[in-house]
């Protein structure tokens, strides 16, 4: 297969971003084969569908961010801010369903690995090595429940879970040293250092070249190597039906995130009560809402 | 419904940000090594541990994190290990021997409840390094040059421009640094500095450095390699401003750099790191190190240097 698109995912937990990027003439299309092999069964008496089906992908040619880039304060062109690699994706799904009756619903499970590799010369990321993709999920659970008590009244419920998606976490602290540059700062970056002035002790000289620099460093040690908090929630919705002379119309209460999970959307290095923690940020918490929709 | 309605506003005001512990499993300590090997100067080594980055002691100063009683080992052309004495007014290991061009340096360090770790560099051949002119000349002062106006401001109404020429090896990759300071004094101790140095040559161009960062300008980088002008004569001006001196006449020294692939590597995410160090939406950097099992960088310089009067 081919695929004019390239995913793109960021690896910054405090930014996560997925978009897409087409085609350029400094990025080749994504190419990529696959082999999936799949079993089916049907339970005639009860109308239960079940499937399980295994895959294994290659691709040539996916887009990471490069190490260090921005997109703020830059005129640079998106195509230099990507490397170019290769990767593997491979896994087991298992589906059951049931869709007819006044119960209806699904329950699915993938068991999954995402793998990337690069190390072609200029696009080297993680020292060349294998790493996992940041949506690389190894358990997903999705089961979706609907009920039609009567009618006019439909219960419907849906549980969502999946292993936390991965980030990059610079999480080793060491002191790096370095050749001090004594440099006469522009105004932005004004201090006490405004004019370096080096001061010489007997049997120094002046332009001595030694590791007299220091600063803290933090580095990670494996691209994508920080899982965070699995994912889960529930969400219920309670729908009403109502028949009209012309048309008909539902009222539904949906309360998604019912038992008020934090899911984290971004997580982020802080400071609490003149502590170093991790913070992380949810975008949407218990959220209930009123629905209502007329069709004619 | 009283009930329902308090556990609703319950969950309404409840904040979307939280303190989180971290769930990840933690990066055990690591052995820091950093050393660089000049021709012709005796080497030191600073050994420190790593630390997990939300550990308050890994924000306290270097002195507080050396670990002074290492055993740090020094092999020089696969001859036998010598020990490092620690020194305890610089905080670091030294060794009395100075390494000539070709040696071949090995340093293993160990230290109780940290995996043992050695590295490697060689000792480079110094550049084929010349200047081919200089010249001074009058620029106005504007106002942008001077930090906020500042009327001690040691830069003075002088430029030099240099032209140089460097002669690359063909058939091996070499990286260079490049150091220009401006020196002038007040007196026989105390030197106004400036290491910033101008040019409009490609070869000091990097696109991965999109800001300024420690007063150099954005997209300009005095670590380089030898990609465009690889087995050739290549030449290149620069220019850097006077500095006021009382005491001499003032000077500029160009010391042209050949550096270890490591330590150029190191180096170049070092600046890239910088450059991004006030940016939380910038993606991670990996700080490249070639301490095996441990981090930091073991790298080797080799300097042509020549001074130059205003």
């Amino acid at each position: 297969m081919s695929q004019a698109f390239h995913g793109l995912n960021s690896a910054n937990l405090v930014m996560p971003s997925d978009i897409w990027v087409p085609v350029s003439n400094q990025i080749v299309p994504l190419t990529s084969h696959q082999a999936s092999l799949g079993f089916f069964y049907d339970l005639d008496k009860s109308d239960i569908r079940f499937s399980m089906e295994g895959y294994y992908k290659t691709m040539n040619n996916v887009l990471e961010y490069r190490d260090g880039i921005t997109f703020f304060n830059t005129s640079e062109g998106w195509e230099n801010k990507v490397a170019i690699g290769k990767g593997t994706s491979y896994g087991v799904e298992f589906l059951a369903q049931k869709s007819v009756g006044r119960t209806t619903g699904w329950i699915a499970y993938t068991w999954s690995k995402s793998l990337r590799k690069f190390n072609r010369e200029g696009n080297v990321l993680n020292n060349g090595d294998v790493f996992f993709a940041k949506n690389d999920c190894r358990n997903s659970l999705s089961m979706t429940v609907s009920h039609q008590i009567s009618k006019k009244w439909e219960v419907s419920g849906t549980f969502v879970y999946h292993t936390g998606y991965r980030a990059t976490l610079s999480q080793v602290a060491f002191i790096g040293r370095y050749i001090r540059e004594l440099t006469v700062l522009p105004v932005s970056y004004l201090s006490s250092s405004r004019k370096p002035v080096l001061i010489i002790t007997s049997g120094q000289q002046p332009d001595q070249v030694n590791l007299d620099g220091y600063q803290r460093l933090s580095t990670y040690m494996e691209r994508n190597g920080f899982v965070m908090d699995d994912y889960h929630r529930l969400d219920i919705a309670i729908n009403y039906y109502l028949v009209h002379k012309r048309g008909k119309s539902t009222l539904s209460i949906n309360i998604y995130n019912v038992y008020n999970r934090m899911n984290a959307y971004a997580v982020y290095p802080a400071f609490d009560s003149n502590r170093y923690v991790l913070k992380k940020l949810c975008l949407f918490p218990f959220m209930p809402s009123l629905n209502y929709s007329y069709q004619f | 419904m009283k009930w329902i309605f308090c556990l609703f506003l319950l969950f309404i005001l409840n904040g979307c940000e939280k303190s989180i512990s971290f769930s990840g499993e933690e990066t055990k300590s690591l052995i820091t090594l950093n050393a660089l090997a000049i021709a012709g100067e005796p080497i030191k080594v600073y050994v420190y541990k790593s630390l997990f980055f939300l550990d308050p002691d890994s924000w306290m100063t270097p002195e507080k994190q050396t670990l002074s009683t290492a055993l740090v080992q020094m092999t020089i052309n696969n001859s036998l290990p010598v020990k490092m004495a620690y020194d305890n007014i610089d905080n670091c290991f030294v060794s009395d021997y100075c390494p000539m061009e070709g040696d071949q340096l090995q340093l293993k360090a160990s230290f109780e409840g940290c995996d043992p770790v050695e590295a490697n560099t060689t000792i480079l051949n110094s550049p084929d390094f010349e200047i081919v002119r200089h010249n001074s000349f009058y620029s106005k002062i504007d106002h942008y040059d001077i930090p906020n106006d500042d009327p001690d401001w040691s830069g003075t109404d002088t430029i030099m421009s240099i032209t140089a020429r460097l002669r690359d090896p063909a058939g091996e990759k070499n990286y260079y640094r490049l150091n220009v300071r401006s020196l002038g004094a007040l007196s026989d101790s105390i030197y106004y500095v400036n290491d910033l140095f101008t040019s409009y040559d490609i070869v000091f161009e990097d696109k991965n450095l999109s800001v300024s960062y420690n007063g150099w300008a954005a997209y300009f980088s005095n670590v380089f390699d030898d990609s465009i002008f690889d087995g050739t004569t290549y030449d290149f001006t620069i220019e850097t401003r006077q500095r006021t001196s009382n005491y001499f006449r003032p000077y500029v020294v160009v010391n042209l750099q050949q550096i270890s692939e490591d330590y150029y590597k190191y180096l170049k995410t070092l600046e890239l790191y910088n450059c991004s160090a006030n940016d939380i939406y910038a993606e991670p950097i990996r700080i490249h190190s070639n301490i095996k099992n441990g981090t930091g960088i073991f790298g080797s310089l080799t300097g042509t240097r020549y001074t130059l009067f205003f």
